[in-house]
């Protein structure tokens, strides 16, 4: 007989009845402070100039940056946008800047969800970067110091697109054959932050493609640039075996086959 | 009844919740101890999966057989005359999690980093699922998963008042195989194939169902110098670098495999359902090699005239050669009258229009050279209000070649003759783009308590691109003209304007009012003198965002996102029957993403945080405004979803806290009914975990972790074949020294 634990009504009411319970014990046992992640227990915000003294080569350039537009100053300490993301500094100013006194959002993602909600439910769909395991983190692809947020963009010497490229090589080209959509960005068709489709994709089938791809068409026709493409959704996806693979940049097919 | 036993289990709920609420008298903190250095921590962590492991490793990236070592160490050495050496480390056998690195580091000197890390991530190969014939075909049974490495040398050199020198070598590869969408046919659906007189190959049975893969071998060696300086208020910024990608990657695709046309073609009288295994089992292995040498150079100033007035600006360039080679192996198992055969580039030959899967052999050499500047100034009128121009131009440069060998076999059924064909095709593109984007940006805090912002960035680019096209058009050689030319003219315009309002300690408002404008124009679409082609979309949306802070121990955030977009595509110049030049609606899509978070604590010992997010999302294009089997055969793609996750902490005794995690996600964009008529389908799928942690402090220097859970996850759109459900065990101890 094999035991299978199963996720059951009572299975709910009883363990949540007990997790309660633990809590309740909890309460009225322990003074011990526990705080939510990724909060300093027992720090107190000290200032942007705090954060200076150390760190200057960050916090020069930390007024052009996307996140300074939002930050404000507050009570008697000023302006306090760096301690928004890194948790109030105190007690690691006190220990000479030691590692655990700090939040370091490189190592965890969690003090730029608290903003960034949206990307928190992203990161946790079946398709995303391995951003939730730790494994990456948001400032691979962001700098949250200085400029636009999103690398590349605005009047930056770089480009959007080397943010994914720098890993992503083979989608990168050039191509004799290029696909235009790659110069508005691998966001046209991925979610960078996650997806339920797999591939992190916008859209799991020939939708994607349609958006920029449709063509006026006769009565029954389905025209995608010169051609009726009618009977091929039936098939798959645009980039299904035998169609569009090459659907980055080919060397070899102007249809961007392989 | 249902409803009321929901009632009862609300009410239970919040009443505990009540009694959670209760004040508790302080006393003095007694946290865990945080260990910053010349600590080790052991773990070992499974699952006793029961269902696909394949899927559970995909969306979980835990390895199905478990994983154990050190899952995090670090010691400091203080070496002598204020040197400090670190040793960073992670070694998780199972998960293949490496990472150890070395760094000195010597006060008023710099520091030097050596190290290596590589991590493992998991695919499950699978392909689709057809629903009507619960058709599922997971060909490929080896393992599939793909290691990210990177070697590391990096360094720092900060003498005081002498320019900062820093440098850095990575060398990164990515190994492995992983899966693909690029699926293949298959004609074992199940659905009866109406077959006319004669007829061999089905007409409405075939999908795309089965799954491929690509085998990754790539590798990218970067090295860059730069060096910082400061004179005067000048900052200057120097940087010289280069990089060598070398990338063979291999893609298997099978198309109906397990199939056979048979040879003589059955004979039917229409209408005749047919059953029988109608296709040609092609196999293709596509090699890739990319191998490109760059090298670039950058300059960057940033200079402070006065309190008010900073300018900055530089120039990159960046050049490169590269490599590039292709082989497409495609082979096609053949019955014809000499019997069933398997031919190199395969396929049945008709007569002239018959259309050849060419067998290729390609080599050939691309170059780029780019140059990048921008120049721009910050304004500082006043203590309240910051504004920030610039400029950026490019020239960017492209050509290559390419020569194509191609090569097929074309076989007649009634005979067995066997017909070769063979042609070169040499292929070319000359490419110069010229981006202008002027930018702005201005903030005011001129308002008491809130921050008011605005940017705006206009990219014009005109582009001169000019290909050569030598494929294959049937059987022989495509005579495609030299060098035709395509004129390709962007204006994209972004803009957002938004605030953050701190109305008191306890409410905060933010919104944001975004908007894209761009239109493409390529004049000589598809290599046709007088064709065009025009894409413009517009996306616009708003990002409203609310924390609250009811009491001191309570937060909220509720976050909404609202992005809609629309493209109009216009045509002109297509002339093949049927296409309708001028404007069509080619995108209307649709976003709404509603997040909530909330951080309680509770007490002083126990805190629960919770957040979720509700999304809508649809993206339509074609499927209003077409008719007859077009319609029939597109919907609108639904990508929605609820994701939720809640965990609640707390102190169980001076040295122990405990830990109930939960985590939920649900998609239903699942249509079973639209397999009769297309592919692939939506996502469906639901997912729950559940686990209950602990923590103890064993002593000063010794932290031991414990926790338990369950995974339960059901996978709609793979038929229930990747489902799977189980427990969960994770186990660690932290020692410090």
């Amino acid at each position: 007989m094999t035991f299978r634990p199963r996720l059951n009504k009572n299975t709910l009411v009883f363990g949540g009845v007990a997790a309660w319970g633990l809590l309740l014990i909890s309460c009225v046992a322990v003074n011990r402070t526990m705080l939510a992640p990724p909060y300093i227990a027992g720090a107190n915000l000290v200032g942007n100039k705090g954060c200076a003294e150390c760190h200057s080569e960050v916090t020069d350039h930390f007024s052009s940056s996307t996140h300074a537009k939002v930050a404000l100053a507050e009570g008697n300490v000023g302006s306090t946008g760096c301690e928004a993301c890194h948790g109030a500094g105190s007690l690691h100013v006190k220990a000479g800047g030691t590692r655990s006194t700090i939040v370091n959002p490189g190592k965890s993602p969690e003090a730029c969800f608290q903003c960034h909600l949206d990307k928190r439910g992203q990161f946790n769909l079946p398709n995303a970067h391995a951003v939730a395991t730790g494994q990456m983190s948001c400032s691979e692809c962001h700098d949250p110091h200085r400029g636009n947020a999103i690398k590349g963009t605005g009047a930056s010497l770089h480009t959007q697109n080397e943010s994914c490229t720098e890993c992503h090589t083979a989608q990168k080209g050039p191509f004799i054959f290029k696909h235009n959509a790659m110069k508005e960005g691998c966001t046209s068709c991925h979610n960078p932050h996650g997806s339920v489709n797999q591939k992190m994709l916008n859209a799991p089938d020939s939708n994607l493609c349609l958006q920029c791809h449709a063509t006026g068409s006769s009565p029954g026709q389905l025209f995608a640039g010169g051609r009726d493409h009618a009977g091929n959704p039936v098939n798959g996806s645009c980039w299904a075996a035998g169609c569009h693979e090459g659907i980055h940049g080919s060397n070899v097919s102007h249809a961007l086959r392989y | 009844m249902k409803s009321l036993n929901f009632v009862l289990r609300t009410a239970g709920l919040a009443s505990g919740m009540a009694l959670l609420s209760i004040p508790v008298a302080a006393a003095e903190a007694d946290a865990f101890p945080a260990f910053d250095t010349n600590y080790i921590t052991f773990s070992a962590g499974g699952a006793d999966i029961d269902g696909s492991k394949a899927a559970y490793q995909a969306r979980t990236r835990n390895a199905k057989t478990g994983a154990a070592g050190i899952e995090d160490m670090r010691f400091d050495y203080d070496l002598k005359d204020k040197t400090t050496l670190s040793v960073n480390g992670r070694a998780l056998a199972g998960q293949e999690d490496y990472l150890l690195s070395f760094k000195l580091t010597k006060e008023e000197v710099g520091s030097v980093e050596v190290g290596y890390k590589t991590f493992r991530t998991f695919y499950d190969g699978a392909g689709g699922f057809f629903p009507i014939g619960n058709v599922w075909m997971p060909l490929f049974s080896r393992p599939l998963y793909v290691d990210r490495g990177q070697l590391f040398v990096q360094g720092t050199i900060v003498m005081p008042k002498a320019p900062v020198i820093s440098f850095k070598y990575t060398h990164s590869t990515r190994d492995g195989r992983k899966d693909s969408t690029i699926w293949g046919d298959t004609n074992l659906t199940g659905i009866p194939i109406l077959a006319g007189p004669g007829a061999v190959n089905p007409i409405a049975a075939s999908r795309k169902l089965l799954p491929t893969y690509v085998d990754l071998d790539e590798t990218n060696d970067a090295w860059e110098v730069s060096v910082r300086h400061k004179v005067g208020n000048t900052s200057l910024v120097v940087s010289v670098g280069g990089n060598s990608i070398e990338n063979r990657n291999v893609r298997e695709m099978q198309q109906n495999i397990g199939e056979l046309a048979p040879f003589p073609a059955p004979v039917f009288t229409a209408p005749t359902v047919n059953n029988e295994r109608a296709g040609s089992p092609r196999r293709t292995t596509m090699t890739q090699r990319h191998e490109e040498d760059g090298y670039h150079a950058s300059a960057t100033f940033e200079t402070a005239m006065n309190d008010k007035v900073t300018l900055f600006g530089g120039l990159q360039y960046h050049t490169a050669d590269v490599e590039i080679g292709l082989s497409r192996n495609f082979r096609a198992t053949i019955a014809s009258a000499t019997g069933v055969r398997e031919y190199a580039g395969g396929f049945v030959n008709t007569g002239a229009t018959a259309r050849a899967p060419y067998h290729v052999v390609a080599q050939g050499d691309l170059e780029f050279d780019v140059l990048t500047g921008n120049f721009g100034a910050r304004f500082t009128p006043s203590p309240n209000l910051a504004i920030e121009t610039a400029l950026r131009g490019e020239r960017w440069e492209d050509s290559g070649r390419n020569l194509a060998d191609y090569s097929s076999q074309g076989v007649t059924l009634a005979t067995g003759a066997v017909t070769s064909y063979a042609a070169q095709g040499q292929h070319g593109v000359n490419n110069v783009e010229k981006p202008w984007t002027p930018t702005l940006d201005v903030r005011y805090t001129g308002i008491k308590n809130v921050a008011l912002y605005a940017s705006w960035e206009y990219r014009t680019a005109k582009q001169n691109e000019h290909v050569r096209y030598e494929g294959l058009n049937g059987q022989t050689k495509r005579t495609e003209l030299d060098l035709i030319g395509k004129n390709i003219e962007e204006t994209h315009s972004n803009a957002k304007v938004g605030f953050s309002w701190a109305i008191n300690p306890a409410l905060n408002l933010r919104a944001e009012l975004f908007t894209k404008d761009h239109e493409n124009d390529f004049a000589g679409y598809d290599d046709v003198v007088g064709r065009d082609y025009a894409l413009n979309y517009d996306i616009y949306g708003t990002k409203l965002t609310a924390v609250v802070k009811p009491t001191n121990a309570v937060s909220l955030t509720s976050r909404y996102v609202l992005q809609r977009g629309k493209s109009a595509i216009f045509h002109s110049g297509l002339t093949t029957n049927g296409v309708i030049n001028g404007t069509v609606d080619g995108n209307d899509s649709t976003r709404h993403n509603f997040s909530e978070g909330v951080t309680w604590n509770v007490s002083k010992a126990v805190y629960v945080q919770a957040n979720g997010s509700v999304v809508f999302d649809q993206i339509q294009t074609m499927y209003p405004w077409i008719s007859g089997n077009a319609k029939r055969n597109l919907r609108n793609s639904d990508n929605n979803y609820v994701t939720a996750d809640a965990a609640v902490g707390f102190s169980i005794d001076r040295n122990t806290s405990g830990l109930i995690q939960g985590t939920y996600y649900r998609a239903n964009n699942y249509d079973a009914s639209y397999a009769a008529v297309g592919m692939p389908l939506g996502a469906s799928a639901q997912e729950t975990t559940v686990s209950v942690g602990v923590r103890r402090k064993l002593t000063e220097k010794t932290v031991l972790s414990a926790k338990l859970g369950y995974v339960d996850s059901k996978n709609a759109t793979r038929g229930g074949y990747a489902d799977f459900r189980g427990p969960l065990a994770y186990v660690s101890v932290q020692h410090a020294f």
